[in-house]
């Protein structure tokens, strides 16, 4: 009966974020229909007149812009070329199609972004459950306040220092782009370790301002829960230190902040744009940057709704997550 | 030292902690002992300091968030002067506990079996999984518990269950000392009957002792072999629950009897206890009862009574000497 219940929860969780789904790439066709102009007119515009009028329907036929189709066959046609991945063509990289730049863009922020808020994440709830752990200890009591500190950085500014000071300054690290352009890309330990030597400023300066909020909801939380009476009667059962801390003290104290992860991790996708300008990594965030000073609608079109899907992705990860690690969510 | 007939010997304990105001006496010089085998109802209203003196006992409350003068000795054993590592092997399979909310006493992101099966892990490395889960099984039959609820979370099972599965897993190791404290608060007073009655069932079977920490000192006397009264965090009077009930001798516990309508027997009009406990930060310096007591005298505010030995009880009062001449109503 429970197990009837707990695939039950599964399927109706999944109905939901299908649901949401729908609603969110529907407004992403209302909204840019909404506003005036298009953009081929758009276009025309940027040309400031040196375009012929007659070179509206050539630029409309191009990016296959159909004014004069009902808005009902606009939007089934939209439905199916946004699930096949038909994104339309990019202004900025004319002619290559919208989905192949994205493809290009999306595993260097997978990569740099994804894997500074995971190690954000990781680093700074272990770093909070030793600190809730060892309170009265002058280090514990220290850490949260230094991570608060931190954390109070914005991530740009924190990017534009580590940059200034350990790239340009000291010239320990490279200040731009994701891997030296005299190396050719390929799984090799070359590549990798260039990867990896560009990605260390970006990451490092999400991470150190990230993750000051994970040790402060970890801390706080497991303060809380150590006095509860569940807490004690493991201790007076005689469990060691360790069990006690994780699966009585953090496992708990873990739960409210999964939703905020989730969030985070969802994020991840759209998130970073300022590091990536700043350090010119060729992720999604610096194409959703140029693609917003380029007029770029297909492009910041796509870039939205890939971010919706993340969200909702990372959030049906968590949701299912949730159930298996507390009953009282997939009981509910 | 194994065969010592002593379970719990509690002496002179102090516990203090500190507030804002300075430091709360929660618990001054009380002795006890708990024979093996025996069940010993401590008993006060709530603040008396019951609880904190069973949390300092067992060393859950240590410093530097209290301040604790006295010994403890559990079968044998000086507490106080256990090791670490002696007082994690010692907790649970020599002395259990049973905590005041069943309710929260459960971790709700557990099943039942993965929180018996640590315990039993946790002192006994040795034992197989299948002897673990035949020992789960075992205590649940043994409290009444339908066995397929191992595999239940907290939130699964009643109110009544909760606390029975508690009760199954102090029994998990066999210990020879149970600290129960008000193991039936959140339950509904038929719930509650049954529990106590399940407690007593198992202390008879299975001959543990029992520390029974309650504020309803009648349930107390009708089910503990003795029974100790605290005040303002000092024992009041000590004796068998059978002499206590016809013939308390401390006007307090007199006046608590008196507060809860009896188990038995005709029902009567229910008095309290007018006033308030003291102020712990500055407790009184004579009877701590003085200020809400009838017969207080001028001896009462000014000097602490001592716990005077009648027999086989104990009672710590002025007007005690002559008790039996100041009447039966204390109204």
């Amino acid at each position: 009966m429970q197990r009837f219940s707990g695939r039950h929860f599964v399927l109706r969780r999944i109905g939901l974020y299908i649901l949401i789904f729908w609603c969110a790439i529907t407004l992403n066709f209302i909204i840019p229909r909404l506003m005036p102009g298009n953009a081929a007119s758009a276009l025309m515009a940027r040309s400031q007149g040196t375009l012929p009028p007659s070179a509206l329907r050539a630029l409309e036929l191009a990016f296959g812009i159909h004014t004069h189709a009902s808005m009902f066959t606009q939007y089934v046609d939209y439905l199916r070329n946004t699930l096949t991945g038909h994104f339309g063509i990019s202004f900025t990289y004319f002619p290559t199609p919208v989905a192949q730049v994205i493809g290009s863009m999306l595993p260097w922020t997978l990569f740099l972004i994804g894997l500074s808020t995971v190690i954000a994440f990781v680093l700074g709830n272990i770093i909070g459950v030793y600190s809730a752990w060892r309170r009265g200890h002058r280090l514990a009591d220290a850490l949260p306040v230094a991570f608060t500190l931190m954390s109070s950085m914005p991530y740009f500014w924190a990017g534009l220092a580590l940059l200034y000071v350990l790239g340009f300054t000291l010239n320990w690290f490279p200040i731009s782009h994701a891997y030296s352009h005299n190396i050719q890309l390929g799984w090799n330990f070359q590549s990798l370790g260039s990867v990896l030597y560009h990605a260390i400023l970006p990451a490092f300066s999400i991470v150190i301002t990230t993750m000051g909020r994970w040790v402060l909801d970890m801390r706080n939380n497991l303060i809380g829960i150590l006095s509860d009476d569940y807490v004690t009667l493991a201790q007076m059962k005689g469990l060691p230190e360790r069990e006690i801390m994780v699966n009585y003290g953090a496992r708990n104290a873990l739960l409210p902040v999964l939703t905020s992860f989730a969030m985070s991790l969802g994020f991840v996708v759209g998130g970073a744009v300022v590091v990536e300008v700043v350090f010119n990594y060729p992720g999604i965030g610096f194409g959703l940057f140029n693609a917003v000073i380029n007029s770029d609608y297909p492009m910041m079109q796509a870039i939205l709704l890939i971010i919706v899907v993340a969200v909702l992705l990372a959030n049906l990860v968590i949701d299912l997550l949730y159930s298996f690690l507390d009953r009282r969510i997939s009981d509910a | 030292m194994a065969d010592d007939p002593i379970a719990l010997t509690i002496k002179q304990m102090s516990v203090s902690y500190p507030s804002p105001r300075g430091w709360v006496q929660a618990v001054r010089d009380v002795s006890l002992q708990v024979k093996r085998g025996q069940m010993v109802g401590l008993a006060g209203e709530s603040g008396s300091g019951k609880s904190t003196l069973a949390m300092a006992a067992t060393r859950v409350l240590r410093p530097p968030s209290a301040r604790i003068g006295g010994s403890v000795r559990i079968i044998g054993r000086d507490v106080f002067s256990l090791s670490v590592r002696e007082l994690r092997a010692a907790r649970w399979k020599t002395f259990a506990f049973v905590s005041q909310s069943a309710m929260n006493a459960l971790n709700p992101v557990m099943s039942v079996r993965a929180q018996m099966r640590d315990a039993i892990r946790a002192h006994d490395s040795m034992y197989s999984s299948g002897n673990a889960d035949k020992r789960c099984e075992e205590v649940l039959r043994i409290v009444d518990v339908p066995v397929n609820k191992l595999d239940s979370y907290p939130h699964q099972l009643s109110g009544g269950q909760r606390q029975r599965v508690v009760i199954a897993l102090a029994l998990i190791l066999q210990p020879q000392l149970i600290i129960m404290d008000e193991p039936t608060t959140a339950l509904d007073v038929v719930a509650q009957r049954a529990i106590i009655a399940l407690i007593r069932r198992l202390q008879r079977q299975l001959g543990f002792a029992v520390l029974l920490i309650t504020h309803d000192l009648t349930l107390v006397l009708e089910v503990a072999d003795e029974v100790v009264i605290m005040y303002g965090g000092r024992v009041m009077e000590t004796g068998a629950s059978n002499e206590l009930l016809g013939n308390a001798m401390h006007p307090y516990s007199r006046a608590l009897i008196q507060s809860f309508p009896p188990l038995h027997g005709v029902m009567t009009r229910q008095e309290g206890i007018p006033g308030t406990p003291p102020d712990m930060v500055n407790p009184p310096e004579g009877c701590p009862f003085a200020a809400r007591c009838i017969l207080a005298k001028e001896v009462c505010l000014r000097e602490m009574p001592v716990l005077v030995t009648h027999g086989n009880r104990a009672v710590a009062c002025h007007h005690a000497a002559g008790n039996r001449t100041f009447g039966g109503s204390i109204q």
